[in-house]
């Protein structure tokens, strides 16, 4: 059976008839209909991977000591605030790794390559710490997390990962 | 042991704890950035190695995660927590090895603090400002320098 697609745009501000496609054309849609799917579902996975390594780390760490060296217990808003950083984070940049910071936070690793690196550690407070390795030079800092990925740490990212 | 530590000797971190290592299977060192930082504490426990056998440095670290186990258990038996026999919170999983002049080059020193025998400290932490995330910024900076420095020995 030959392939027939339908197609809309949803963007706004184009006003595009729909059109409709029969035979190679319409394979060729298909396929890459079909992958860009695969490739949001993969995405997913990743995601769900990192939500889940997130939360191992808060229930390994919900008590002091969790280290043997004394650490602090992470606190259930720590979490709470990690795990919306992440479903913000991962929208734009690829999912990262979680784990427990021994002062009490939760942090988010992302790793480009093993000298190209940046985590930042949430508390449950409104600040939230930053540091990473790029090459030779490292950046550390503070930002405010309200509703979104704070500008700074985004521009991290976005050199982490697209420069 | 030499009272002061020399540039040229080795110094071991104890993981006990997987929350410190990656869980999968990536290239570079398993051990995370998070095991080279001393919050909540000012200094950073290490034991020096140099002209230490493995079976030595195995030893020692795993003398180190029965202590903590010990400690650990009777915090959580003081505090009216279940313990059940058999249960076990801390093991000896490898270890991070810094040279103490890495140590040193960035800006931190490392001090013997005995006993037990041939244990020292990192010390020379930026000092604590009152604003813990900025702290906590510098150390993670800081823990970033000594972890690419390092290397990891699983046990």
């Amino acid at each position: 059976m030959t392939p027939t697609l339908t197609y809309r745009s949803n963007a706004s501000g184009f006003d595009f008839a729909p059109s409709r496609a029969t035979g190679k054309i319409a394979s060729n849609l298909l396929d890459q209909l079909r992958k860009l799917i695969e490739a949001g579902q993969s995405a997913e996975t990743l995601q769900g991977r990192a939500i889940r390594e997130l939360e191992d780390a808060f229930l390994d760490c919900r008590c002091g000591n969790w280290d043997g060296y004394g650490a602090s217990a992470v606190r259930d808003a720590a979490f709470l605030q990690a795990k919306e950083f992440l479903a913000l984070a991962v929208r734009r940049f690829p999912a990262p790794t979680a784990s427990a910071m021994p002062g009490g936070s939760l942090t988010l690793e992302w790793i480009a390559s093993p000298s190209r690196r940046f985590m930042v550690s949430l508390s449950g407070d409104d600040q939230i710490a930053y540091a990473g390795v790029f090459g030779s030079a490292t950046v550390q800092g503070t930002a405010t997390f309200v509703n979104d990925v704070p500008m700074e740490i985004s521009k991290h990212l976005v050199r982490l990962f697209f420069s | 042991m030499p009272a002061t530590v020399g540039d040229d000797e080795s110094l071991a971190r104890y993981a006990l704890s997987k929350s410190w290592l990656y869980k999968d299977k990536r290239a570079g060192s398993p051990l995370r950035p998070n095991a080279w930082m001393p919050l909540p504490h000012v200094d950073l426990s290490v034991y020096r190695i140099s002209e230490w056998d493995e079976p030595s440095i195995l030893a020692q670290g795993n003398q180190v995660a029965e202590d903590r186990e010990a400690n650990h258990k009777a915090a959580q038996i003081a505090e009216g927590k279940p313990y059940p026999e058999g249960k076990r919170t801390f093991r000896y999983l490898g270890r991070g090895e810094i040279n103490a002049r890495d140590v040193r080059a960035n800006g931190l020193e490392v001090v013997p603090e005995e006993p037990p025998p041939r244990h020292a400290i990192i010390i020379g932490w930026p000092p604590l400002t009152g604003n813990r995330k900025h702290d906590e910024a510098t150390q993670m900076a800081l823990a970033y320098k000594l972890s690419e420095k390092s290397a990891y020995v699983a046990a």
